[in-house]
C-alpha cells in the first residue's frame, strides 16, 4: 500500500522535475534551493515532543576539484583527480547563551552530520542527504545537550559566556574562480623541476609536489546568513635531503603557495630556485658544526623570522575557549596561554600585530571575502604598542572578546594574513650594528644570523618513525623546527656556514624579548600543517564536523628579528652511517 | 581479442599448474624488471663486502590501475581514475635458519615493520627506479641489522621454541613474463550504470543508504630475487557493488547488498539481471522491516553455498595459515590434528589458486606466483575429512620445509601464508531438497520448534590467537526460519557464532548446490582478494547472538522525496 503512494508522488516529482529543468539555473541554484528547502522544513518541523528546539541551523556545502601531482629523481611519482561535493550540518538545540556546543563527554557525539552529495545537480537527491545528515544532527545534539545539562547540574558555572555570539545576516556571492590546470600541464612542470636533481650529486633524495584546488563554498543559515565563496588553492614544494660525510642529515625546501596554478607556473625562477637550494644544501655538507652550546644574540632574517613567528606566536593567536567537561574528566585547563594575557605584554612595546583577510595581491593569499560562519572578512589589531589587545576568534564566545573576528575556517579560528610592524624598523646596516653592540656587551666571539628554518610540514619523506618525547619542550616553551641556514657573524663582519643548528626550547615570552626589527618586510605564506591544527581547534571547539577545512593557508608579513638571548646548539642525538653503496646514478 | 589472449594463458596455467608457467620472452622483458635485477645485482655485489651481509633480496614493484564511480539512489557521487605504484622489499641478513625477520616472541604479534609504504615513480625510468631502490635497500638492510641483533638476543632471552623449522625456505628461482593488461571498460559507461542501477531505490522514503560502486582494477606486479626469480604478471579485477540499507521501527539498520567480482569485464552481470537483482533486494529489504526478531537458539542450520563459503574460510582457512602453526601466541588449533579426522569422509577441502572459474562464477583468489615469486599450486588441505597439509609461504614449519605458493599480502606489507580460492569438495552430495529433508529430521529428532536456513551474509572475523577466545563469527543478512512442516519464515537480528573445533565436528551433510563467495580477505598482511566455493551444508547444532543494533529512531521528518513541499515552482 504505502509503496505504491510512495511511487505515484515519485511519478509526479519526476515530471514536475522535467517540466522545470530548463527554467532552472546553473548547479549552483540546485545546491542553494536544496539547502534553503530543507533549512525551511528543519525549522519549521523537526522537533520531538517535550525536547529543546532546533534554534540555528547552518549547512554548508564544499564543491572541491583538485589535481595533485609529486616527482622524484625525474619521475612522475602517483598523481591523482577527484572531485568532492561534502555537505556539513551545524544544528544548535537550546538558545544562544546556553546550547548543545562547548562540551565534552564521555560519549563520542558527532558534532554535526556530515554527508558526501550527488555530484550531478539533482535537487531531489541532495535534499535526502540533507535530510538524513541533518536528522542524525538533531538527534545527536539533544543527546550532546542532555549530558551537558546533566554533568552541570550540581556545579555553579564560574563563566557563563553563551555559546553563541550574535552575528548580523550577511549575504555574499562570487564568480567562480578560474579553471584548474590540466594534469599534464602540472605533471610537466613538476617533472621539470624534479630532473634538475640529475645535476646534483650529492643529493640523495628529493621530491617535487604540486597541488591544486578548485573549491567552491555554498552556506545558507537560519538567520538569513548566505554565501558563494570561490577558494581556490595552489602550492608547489620542493624538498632535498643530503648526508655529510660524517652521517649528518641536511635538508631544505622551497615552497609556493598562490590562488591559482598559472601565478605558480608563470613564475620564471623556479627552476633556479631549486639549483640554488641544491648547491646551498651541498654547500653546508663541508660547513662547520656549533662545537658546543651557543647562548646570546641571535638575528632572524627572511624566512627565518616568518616561519619562526608561525611556528611560536601564530597557534596561540586564535581564541579558543576550553569546553566543559563532565566531571569525571580532570579540569585541567589547558587552553591557550594567550586568553589569560589579553592586556599584557607580548612583544616589545614598538611593535605591533594584526590580522587582516581583506589583504589580496602583493603576496597575500591567506585571505577571503566571508569566513566559514558567514561573517564578512575584516582586519582585527591583535598587539599594539605591543600589548594584546584582542585573540581571532569564530561565533563561539570567548570571554574577554566581543563576538566573532570573522576568522573562521574551517572548525574554529584560524589567522589568514598576519602583519607585524614596528615603530623603529632598522636599515639592514643599524641591525647589524645593533647585533655586533649585544656581541659587545657579552664579550661573545661571534654572534648567530639564522637565515632559513624549517617548517615540520616540508621535512624530506623519511618514511615510519616514531618521535620519542624526551626532547620535547617544557612548560611555557615551544618547539622550533631546526635552522637550515644559519651562520656564524664575527665583529669584523665575516660569516661563516653553519651546517644545522637546532634550538634548545625557546619560551613562549621570547618574542618579548625582540630588541631591534628590519625596516622592511619578507612575505611568507605557509600552510601543510595547519591543517592539522585545524582539526584539533575542531574537537575542542565542538563546532560541526566541517572536515576538509578551506585550506588553512596563512601569509606572513614580518620584518627581520633581533633577539637579546637564545640558546642554540649542535643538533642532538648520534649520527646515521652513510648509505653502503653510491648513488647508482651518480656511481663512477 | 585482448581478453581472447588473456583466457588462453589461463587455460596454459591450469594445464601446468606446479610449474614455472610462462616462458621468458627475453626481448619483451621491460625496463622496471631491467632496473631492478641490475640494482639489485649491484646491491648484493657492495652488500656482500659488509661484515653482516645480506644472504637473500627481493624487490617487488606493484602498481595498480583503476577506475572507478559510484552512485547514490540514482545520482553520481565519484568517479576516479588512479595509477599508484608501491615498492616492498625483502632484505634478510643471518641464514636460512635464523635470521632478522623471526617474529620476537612475548612481545605481541605485531611488528611495525614491513608496513613502511614506500611509493615508487609511475614512470618506467631506470634511473628514478634504481635511485629509489639504492636509498630504500640502503634503509632496509640498515634496519635488518639492527632486527638480527634484537632477534639474537630475543632467542637467548626466551624458552625454546616448539617449532623447530627455521626463517626461510631454500626455493628454485621462477621466471615468467606477462604483458601489463589494459582496462577493458569505458568509465562514462560505468557512471551511467551505477546511477541506473541505484534508481529503484530513490523511490523509497525509507531506505537510508542505497549505493552502487564499480571499479576496475589492473594490478601489475614485478619481482626479481637474490635466488634469480624474475617475474612480471598482470592480474585484473572488476568489481560492483551494490548495497542499501533501512531500518526496523526498533532502530536495527537491515542492510544487504549484492556484489559483484569478476576477473574479466565478460564476467559482470547485463543489466537485466542487475536489475532483477537490485528487484529482490527492494522486497527483500522492505519484507524485512516487518520480520521477527530471533531469540539466541541453539540447534540445527543449513548454510547456503555462500555462508558455508565464508563459514570455512574463518573457521578452517585461517587456522591452517601456516604462520599460526609456529607462533607462540598463536591457538594452533589444527597444528596437531594432522593426519585426523575433522570432516566428515566425504567432505575435502583444497585451496587453488591456479582455479580461475568455477560452475560459471570468476575465482578472484587466483594468481599465478605468490608474492615471493613461488609459482601458485593447488593444495589439499583436507582429503576425504583427514587434515593433510596447511597454507605455506616461504617461512617453514616443522614437516613442512617449503611453501606451497600462498604466500600472500597487499602491496605495501609483509608477506605470510594467506587463502587463494578455498573449494569444498563433497562426493556423494545430497540434493537440495535431500538437505532440507535432513534438516527437518534433524529438527523433528531434536524436538525443536524451528530450525535455521542462512542465505546471503555479509562476512564474517575470527581470532585465532591464545588471549582471546578462539571463536568466529559470520554475519547473516538473509535469515529463514524453518519449521517442521517445511514452511520457511524470513526473520532478522541474529549473528552465527561458534568455536572451530566444536562447530567443524556438527557439520552433517552437504548438497550440489556449489556457491562462490568471492570478497578481500583482511589480516596481517593487508587485503587481498579471496574466494571460497562450497556447496551448502547442514550443521546438526549451531548457535546464533543478538545482533548489535543502533538505538536511533528512523528519521522524524519524511524523506523529501514524497513530500508536497516539494514544489520547485516555488522557487
Amino acid at each position: 500500500m504505502k509503496n505504491t503512494i510512495f511511487l505515484s508522488n515519485t511519478f509526479v516529482a519526476a515530471v514536475a522535475l522535467a517540466l522545470l529543468v530548463p527554467a532552472t539555473a546553473a548547479g549552483e541554484d540546485v545546491l542553494m534551493q536544496a539547502m534553503r528547502e530543507e533549512l525551511a522544513r528543519t525549522m519549521d518541523e523537526l522537533r520531538m515532543e517535550g525536547m529543546d528546539e532546533p534554534y540555528f541551523v547552518a549547512y554548508t556545502i564544499r564543491d572541491n576539484e583538485q589535481v595533485s601531482v609529486g616527482a622524484s629523481f625525474g619521475a612522475l611519482l602517483p598523481s591523482s583527480t577527484s572531485r568532492t561535493r561534502w555537505l556539513g550540518v551545524e544544528l544548535r538545540v537550546g538558545d544562544a547563551s546556553f546550547d548543545n556546543t562547548n562540551f565534552r563527554g564521555m560519549g563520542f557525539f558527532g558534532g554535526g552530520g556530515s554527508a558526501s552529495l550527488p555530484l550531478t545537480d539533482d535537487v531531489v537527491e541532495i535534499r535526502r542527504q540533507i535530510w538524513l545528515a541533518t536528522d542524525d544532527a538533531y538527534k545527536n545534539a539533544l543527546k550532546q545537550i542532555a549530558a551537558k545539562r546533566a554533568a552541570l547540574q550540581n556545579e555553579t558555572r564560574v563563566e557563563d559566556l553563551g555559546d553563541l555570539s550574535p552575528q548580523e545576516p550577511y549575504e555574499y556571492a562570487e564568480e567562480p574562480g578560474a579553471e584548474l590546470p590540466r594534469l599534464d600541464e602540472v605533471e610537466g612542470l613538476v617533472r621539470d623541476l624534479s630532473i634538475r636533481f640529475r645535476d646534483m650529486p650529492h643529493i640523495m633524495d628529493s621530491r617535487v609536489g604540486a597541488h591544486a584546488a578548485r573549491g567552491r563554498t555554498y552556506y545558507v543559515n537560519s538567520e538569513g546568513s548566505s554565501f558563494i565563496r570561490s577558494d581556490p588553492t595552489a602550492f608547489l614544494s620542493v624538498t632535498a635531503q643530503t648526508q655529510a660525510d660524517d652521517g649528518a642529515m641536511l635538508h631544505d625546501f622551497r615552497a609556493v603557495h598562490a590562488h591559482g596554478w598559472d601565478d605558480i607556473a608563470n613564475r620564471g625562477d623556479l627552476a633556479a630556485e631549486v639549483e640554488a637550494m641544491g648547491a646551498a644544501i651541498s654547500e653546508r655538507r663541508s660547513a662547520s658544526a656549533l662545537e658546543d652550546r651557543y647562548i646570546g644574540p641571535v638575528l632572524f632574517e627572511g624566512q627565518a623570522a616568518a616561519e619562526l613567528t608561525a611556528q611560536v606566536l601564530l597557534p596561540r593567536l586564535s581564541g579558543v575557549r576550553t569546553p566543559e567537561t563532565e566531571r569525571r574528566f580532570s579540569a585541567r585547563r589547558s587552553g591557550n596561554p594567550f586568553l589569560d594575557k589579553l592586556g599584557a605584554r607580548v612583544l616589545p612595546r614598538f611593535m605591533y600585530l594584526a590580522d587582516d583577510a581583506t589583504l589580496t595581491g602583493n603576496g597575500f593569499v591567506g585571505g577571503y571575502p566571508v569566513d566559514d560562519d558567514g561573517v564578512p572578512a575584516q582586519a582585527t589589531s591583535l598587539v599594539e604598542n605591543g600589548i594584546l589587545k584582542t585573540l581571532l576568534t569564530t561565533r563561539n564566545p570567548v570571554r574577554g572578546i566581543d563576538g566573532s573576528t570573522g576568522n573562521r575556517r574551517g572548525g574554529g579560528p584560524q589567522p589568514s594574513n598576519l602583519v607585524m610592524t614596528n615603530k623603529r624598523g632598522m636599515t639592514r646596516e643599524e641591525l647589524y650594528d645593533e647585533l655586533k653592540l649585544l656581541m659587545e656587551e657579552r664579550e661573545a666571539e661571534y654572534g648567530i644570523v639564522v637565515r632559513r628554518l624549517g617548517n615540520p610540514g616540508l621535512m624530506p619523506a623519511s618514511g615510519f618513525s616514531f618521535n620519542i618525547g624526551f626532547a620535547g619542550p617544557g612548560a611555557g616553551q615551544s618547539n622550533v623546527a631546526d635552522a637550515l641556514v644559519a651562520y656564524r657573524f664575527y665583529p669584523d663582519g665575516r660569516e661563516e656556514l653553519l651546517r644545522t643548528v637546532e634550538f634548545a626550547g625557546i619560551a613562549d615570552s621570547v618574542f618579548k624579548e625582540i630588541v631591534a626589527a628590519s625596516d622592511s618586510n619578507t612575505i611568507y605564506t605557509r600552510g601543510g600543517s595547519w591543517g592539522f591544527a585545524s582539526g584539533l581547534v575542531m574537537m575542542v571547539g565542538g563546532g560541526l564536523g566541517l572536515s576538509p577545512s578551506s585550506g588553512g593557508t596563512v601569509t606572513l608579513s614580518v620584518p627581520d628579528l633581533l633577539f637579546e638571548e637564545m640558546s642554540v646548539r649542535n643538533p642532538t642525538g648520534n649520527l646515521p652511517h652513510p648509505p653502503v653503496a653510491e648513488h647508482p646514478f651518480f656511481e663512477e | 581479442m585482448r581478453s581472447g589472449v588473456s583466457s588462453k594463458v589461463f587455460a596454459a596455467g591450469i594445464a601446468l599448474a606446479g610449474t614455472s608457467l610462462f616462458a621468458v620472452d627475453a626481448t619483451a622483458e621491460g625496463s622496471v624488471l631491467k632496473a631492478m635485477k641490475a640494482e639489485l645485482d649491484r646491491s648484493m655485489e657492495v652488500l656482500g663486502d659488509e661484515p653482516v651481509p645480506p644472504y637473500f633480496l627481493s624487490y617487488e614493484i606493484t602498481e595498480t590501475e583503476g577506475m572507478s564511480a559510484g552512485a547514490q539512489f540514482g545520482a553520481l557521487v565519484f568517479s576516479n581514475s588512479s595509477r599508484r605504484r608501491v615498492l616492498d622489499i625483502d632484505l634478510r641478513v643471518g641464514d636460512y635458519g635464523l635470521d632478522n625477520t623471526r617474529p620476537l616472541r612475548g612481545q605481541g604479534g605485531f611488528s611495525f615493520f614491513g608496513t613502511d609504504m614506500v611509493v615508487a615513480p609511475v614512470e618506467d625510468d631506470a634511473d628514478a627506479i634504481r635511485a629509489l631502490l639504492w636509498h630504500e635497500t640502503d634503509k632496509r638492510y640498515k634496519s635488518a641489522m639492527e632486527e638480527l641483533t634484537t632477534v639474537k638476543t630475543d632467542v637467548q632471552v626466551t624458552v625454546e621454541a616448539e617449532d623447530k623449522a627455521g626463517d626461510f625456505s631454500r626455493e628454485e628461482p621462477s621466471k615468467g613474463m606477462e604483458h601489463a593488461r589494459p582496462i577493458e571498460v569505458d568509465l562514462a559507461d560505468w557512471e551511467e550504470k551505477v546511477q541506473q542501477y541505484t534508481a529503484p531505490f530513490a523511490a523509497y522514503g525509507d531506505f537510508y543508504e542505497a549505493r552502487a560502486s564499480f571499479s576496475a582494477n589492473v594490478e601489475t606486479r614485478w619481482f626479481v630475487n637474490s635466488d634469480g626469480s624474475e617475474i612480471q604478471t598482470s592480474e585484473t579485477l572488476y568489481r560492483l557493488f551494490i548495497s542499501a540499507s533501512t531500518k526496523a521501527e526498533d532502530g536495527m539498520v537491515l542492510p544487504l547488498y549484492k556484489s559483484y567480482i569478476a576477473l574479466t569485464p565478460d564476467s559482470l552481470p547485463d543489466d537485466e539481471s542487475v536489475a532483477r537483482d537490485v528487484a529482490n533486494m527492494v522486497e527483500t529489504l522492505l519484507a524485512l522491516r516487518d520480520a521477527p526478531l530471533v531469540d539466541p537458539y541453539t540447534g540445527p542450520a543449513i548454510l547456503s553455498g555462500e555462508a558455508s563459503g565464508v563459514f570455512f574460510h574463518e573457521i578452517l582457512g585461517h587456522r591452517v595459515e601456516g604462520h599460526r602453526q609456529k607462533l607462540e601466541d598463536e591457538g594452533q588449533t589444527f597444528k596437531k590434528l594432522l593426519n585426523e579426522r575433522v570432516l566428515p569422509a566425504n567432505f575435502s577441502v583444497h585451496f587453488d589458486p591456479t582455479m580461475t572459474r568455477h560452475g560459471g562464477t570468476d575465482l578472484v583468489g587466483t594468481y599465478r606466483f605468490d608474492n615471493q615469486g613461488i609459482p601458485a599450486r593447488r593444495v589439499t588441505v583436507i582429503d576425504k575429512g583427514i587434515l593433510k597439509a596447511f597454507l605455506l609461504s616461504r617461512r617453514p614449519i616443522d614437516g613442512f620445509p617449503q611453501s606451497n605458493g600462498h604466500g600472500r599480502k597487499q602491496a605495501g606489507f609483509m608477506t605470510v601464508a594467506r587463502q587463494s580460492n578455498l573449494i569444498v569438495e563433497v562426493t556423494d552430495p545430497l540434493t537440495a531438497d535431500e538437505l532440507k529433508g535432513e534438516l527437518l529430521a534433524a529438527i523433528e529428532a531434536e524436538g525443536k520448534a524451528f530450525g535455521l536456513r542462512f542465505e546471503a551474509i555479509q562476512g564474517g572475523f575470527t581470532t585465532t590467537g591464545r588471549f582471546m577466545p578462539n571463536s568466529f563469527n559470520v554475519t547473516p543478512l538473509v535469515v529463514y526460519r524453518v519449521y517442521p512442516d517445511g514452511r520457511e519464515e524470513l526473520v532478522r537480528g541474529v549473528d552465527l557464532i561458534g568455536t572451530p573445533l566444536t562447530t567443524f565436528s556438527k557439520v552433517a551433510a552437504g548438497d550440489d548446490q556449489i556457491a562462490v563467495f568471492n570478497g578481500t580477505c583482511g589480516a596481517e598482511s593487508g587485503g587481498v582478494p579471496v574466494s571460497a566455493a562450497s556447496p551448502s551444508i547442514l550443521v546438526s547444532q549451531i548457535e546464533v547472538q543478538k545482533k548489535g543494533k543502533s538505538q536511533d529512531r528512523p528519521p522524524l521528518l519524511p524523506a523529501p522525496i514524497g513530500d508536497d513541499r516539494l514544489g520547485f515552482a516555488v522557487y
